[in-house]
């Protein structure tokens, strides 16, 4: 078609509107440069947020690492929601689950999500064990107790025995019967509790005073077993030098150890030694050097520290000296060097025979205890406090399993839960069989088992003795800067009440 | 002269510069296209603009991030026990002195608080403040003056509580594993810890908020293992 | 007969129309388009800092403090870090990774991540070719210049404390007309093993 303007001349159709063609050419252009860009910087806002979403997702991961490991604690399973029911903190969700990998150590994998973040923090724990230095002075059968001995209690922190007015607080255990005697030259002291296995007693013989309870466990008290290092048995030593024979520090066996008379033995910390046998000859003198570090001694076979021999410890503090006997022995385990020693001696399937005037500032456990004589035996009260970080559990490794981003910003969404029908992460943990016994407020005895989230556990005072899925429960400590109730093997609360 | 009424016939120009179609835009035209692309300019620049304020609240939420991280990583290495009394609001608890610890609140370079506000993060517990009666000597301390107060005061505490209701962290629960909510004050003997690491700031789209929630707890490490030698060192004499 | 083609006035303003629209446009355009290239180009530069400090920080944070080296440096710093991470357990005990290694290359401004770096199965990575070979405001004269009560501190510098690691990191980048940008960021990260 021809247009024609005003002056008659004509325009030819194809150059009508190139103005428009040629704008267009550039608008065009310059969306083509505004599309590049906005996905340039669309991109770089992506990585932003999921960066920022990323680190919240750790967090919340830690989390549940963290509710998972009270748990455990408190020896629940470990098991915190699922993917299919997590808990809810904040604007993001956790769940954590826990595999056993051997007797005792489990391991933990918590996944937090949050907007696009996504991460997955594993940790490996080994579980608490009840600490045995906070039973004292134990024997798991009978014991009886000489004329002229003490059995007394201080606090290492608080410095020397000596120099403390406070001595009660011992604790003088058994599962068996309990006898004490004394006379009137030579009075026994007790400063604390004495407590025979349940349905025993303890019998008092001449001159002795108790200064606290007598009266019987409710439960049987178990001695666990000690577990023995792997080491290299390096070949028999006898010393007999006037000069020290040093015991370096690491972990080291020796098939036995004789020390003759006058000679000395010094065992360096931190050390892990691994004995046959150990015979100290009278003058003979043994000194566990623990400035670097502490010191565990396992003599496998048989102890002989005879009279007038030396044990003694560079510290005054018993947690870091602990000299074990781990199985039966021939012959009794003979103690009768002098001190000081500061330590525990635990021999739970050997009979412990205590010499006439050994002293040992710490706590002595053993399966039996032989008195020949007046010993002295200060239970160090700090000890029970130190036995109740045992119980805790402990972490073996924490790791960073993944983190990432997750296509969506609702995690929600993506498990397909609904945000408002999570539980809060106290309440997700998995429900196990709670057996437990215990006095309520008025001191009446109860038991129950069943479904843990079925137990109101606001009517306990104080704990017994309680299993989770039969795993004994170790509670955390009550001290002076932690409070919670504490299951003390041997211990009777008091009872106001009926007990039924 | 012809009239108006009788039309020349139209005649073919004869020059090829004649017959040429007439070159140009004309004024018209060129306005338009101005128009269009002025639009389309300013469209760019609109975009630059939207492009840069997105930029900047992003970058502003990662400083955010960072900063909470750096709080949150900071306690991490502080003894558990000790972090609530140092991150919180009274600096008298502070357990290496009044004043010693780093507070409940905290700058962020880049950042500034909103109108009114002291500053840009906060650190918040499962915490109340609590009206505790303080003795004005009592007789214990003043020797034999005798008993009573001699006109106590109520000092603001604050203090850890199991029955705090705050649903964000989880509360209330348990925080100490005996398995009891109670209202008693557990600043010092908690073993897990929520806490809410909150930022907001004055930006220059609005105001904008960003906060990290997690639990810390205490993981205890065991000692490392000795180390197993080959073989048995010999034992030798101290000279 | 009209005459075709525009008369030299009306060429002239047009011309001159035409030239003081685009002119202004083309400046406006430059303008912002100069402005969002520098502001781009330190926006990069910082979310590229704080990139990399993540990554750093997430490498670092399964580490254990007793196989961290430098194991203790504050006041001081390095501008590398040694570390071990933990991989799991195996019967009872933690096992490790193989060494590993965040650093500096010395006169390249590279920041590498290396594993087993000298030894049998060695691998070098590197994170960043952005790195100042000192952080920002500082000098190597033995003194603290940037007031971070640090001395001589490198480009990428670690400062250990306790559990801690300080990680700071300058990177530069040139912008139009040759000018030097830097930009200096920080984090904090604690070993959980």
């Amino acid at each position: 078609m021809k247009a024609w303007t005003r002056n008659g001349d004509r325009i030819d159709a194809g150059r009508r509107g190139s103005a428009l063609v040629l704008s267009l050419i550039a608008v065009a252009t310059v969306v083509v440069l505004s599309a590049s860009f906005s996905q340039f910087a669309s991109a770089v806002a992506d990585r932003q947020a999921q960066a920022i979403d990323k680190k919240q997702a750790f967090y919340l991961a830690e989390a549940g690492l963290t509710e998972a490991f009270a748990g455990f604690t408190c020896g629940k399973s470990g098991v915190v929601g699922g993917p299919e029911a997590p808990a809810l903190l904040g604007d993001g969700l956790f769940w954590v689950e826990a595999t056993e990998l051997m007797p005792g150590i489990f391991r933990l994998d918590s996944t937090g999500m949050i907007g696009s973040g996504r991460a997955r923090l594993s940790l490996v724990a080994q579980r608490g064990i009840d600490g045995i230095a906070a039973l004292g002075v134990f024997s798991a059968g009978e014991v009886m107790v000489k004329a002229g001995s003490v059995i007394d209690a201080y606090d290492s922190t608080l410095g020397a025995y000596a120099g403390q007015a406070d001595k009660t607080g011992a604790a003088l255990g058994s599962n068996g019967t309990v006898t004490v005697v004394g006379t009137q030259l030579k009075p026994t002291t007790i400063q604390g509790d004495v407590t025979p296995g349940s349905e025993e007693t303890v019998q008092v013989l001449g001159s002795v005073t108790i200064s606290g309870s007598t009266t019987p466990a409710l439960t049987t008290t178990e001695l666990p077993e000690v577990i023995v290092p792997p080491v290299t048995m390096g070949a028999a030593q006898t010393h007999a030098s006037p000069y020290p024979l040093i015991v370096p520090p690491g972990k080291v066996g020796y098939e036995s150890l004789t020390v003759a008379a006058g000679a000395e033995v010094v065992i360096h910390g931190p050390a892990q030694v691994v004995l046959g046998s150990l015979t100290l000859a009278a003058t003979a003198q043994l000194t566990f050097d623990t400035s670097q570090g502490p010191v565990r001694l396992y003599v496998e076979e048989s102890v002989d520290l005879a009279a007038g021999s030396v044990m003694t410890t560079s510290s005054t503090n018993p947690a870091e000296v602990m000299f074990q006997v781990p199985a039966a022995t021939a012959q009794p385990v003979a103690l009768r060097s002098s001190g000081p020693f500061h330590g525990v001696i635990y021999a739970p399937q050997t009979t412990l025979l205590l010499g006439a005037g050994f002293e040992s500032f710490g706590a002595v456990v053993a399966q039996a205890m032989t008195f020949e004589g007046a010993a002295k035996l200060h239970f160090d009260r700090n000890l029970a406090a130190l036995a109740a970080d045992d119980v805790l559990p402990v972490m073996l490794s924490w790791r960073l399993d993944e983190l990432g981003s997750l296509p969506g910003s609702n995690p929600f969404d993506q498990l397909g839960v609904v945000k408002g029908s999570l539980a809060k992460p106290s309440l997700a943990h998995a429900d196990q069989t709670l057996s437990i016994d215990y006095y309520d407020a008025l001191n009446v005895y109860h038991q129950y088992v069943g479904l843990e989230s079925e137990f109101d556990w606001s009517v306990v005072k104080t704990v017994i003795f309680a299993t989770r899925d039969g795993v004994e429960v170790l509670f955390p400590r009550a001290t002076s800067t932690k409070t919670g109730t504490y299951k003390s093997p041997g211990v009777l609360p008091i009872v106001d009440g009926p007990m039924i | 002269m012809l009239s108006r009424g009788i039309r020349r016939p139209r005649s073919r120009p004869t020059t090829a510069l004649a017959r040429a179609p007439r070159a140009g835009l004309s004024i018209l035209e060129v306005l338009v296209t101005l128009s269009i692309l002025v639009v389309a300019g300013s469209l760019f620049c609109q975009m630059l603009i939207s492009g840069r304020r997105i930029r900047l609240v992003n970058h502003e939420k990662t400083l955010a991030a960072d900063a909470a991280r750096v709080v949150l990583e900071r306690m991490r290495n502080t003894p558990f026990l000790e972090v609530y009394r140092d991150y919180n609001e009274d600096p008298t608890d502070d357990p290496g002195g009044n004043g010693t610890g780093p507070g409940s609140t905290f700058e962020v370079e880049g950042l500034s608080p909103m109108d009114g506000a002291s500053a840009v993060g906060r650190v918040l517990f499962p915490s109340m403040a609590v009206q505790v009666a303080s003795g004005g000597g009592g007789g214990g301390k003043l020797g034999g003056l005798g008993g009573g107060s001699l006109g106590g005061t109520t000092v603001t505490q604050y203090h850890v509580r199991e029955d705090l209701v705050d649903a964000r962290l989880g509360m209330p629960r348990d925080l100490t594993g005996d398995n009891r909510i109670d209202s008693a004050n557990h600043s010092a003997d908690y073993l897990l810890l929520p806490v809410c690491v909150r930022l907001e700031w004055k930006s220059g789209t609005g105001e904008r908020r960003f906060e990290i929630v997690t639990q810390l707890g205490d993981f205890l490490m065991r000692p490392a293992a000795l180390a197993l030698l080959e073989e048995a060192p010999v034992l030798e004499e101290a000279q | 007969m009209r005459r075709a083609g525009f008369t030299l006035i009306e060429a002239v303003i047009a011309l001159a129309l035409i030239g003081l629209v685009v002119t202004k446009l083309t400046l406006v355009m430059e303008e912002a388009r100069r402005a969002h290239q520098e502001e781009s180009v330190a926006l990069a530069l910082q979310d590229q800092a704080m990139i990399l400090l993540d990554k750093i920080a997430y490498a670092i944070v399964g580490a254990s403090r007793q196989r961290l080296d430098p194991e203790q440096l504050a006041p001081l710093s390095a501008a590398e870090i040694r570390f071990q991470i933990s991989l799991g357990v195996e019967d009872g005990e933690p096992v490790w990774s193989d060494p590993e290694i965040i650093g500096l290359a010395e006169g390249s401004g590279q920041l590498y991540w290396g594993q087993n770096v000298g030894a049998a199965g060695e691998r070098v990575v590197v994170w960043a070719n952005t790195v100042s070979q000192m952080l920002e405001d500082e000098l190597l004269n033995g003194e603290d210049d940037n007031g971070n009560d640090l001395a001589d501190e490198l480009g990428l510098a670690f400062v250990v404390d306790d559990k801690s690691v300080v990680i700071r990191l300058t990177l530069e980048n040139v912008r139009e007309g040759g000018e030097r940008l830097q930009v200096t960021r920080e984090t904090t990260v604690t070993c959980r093993n």
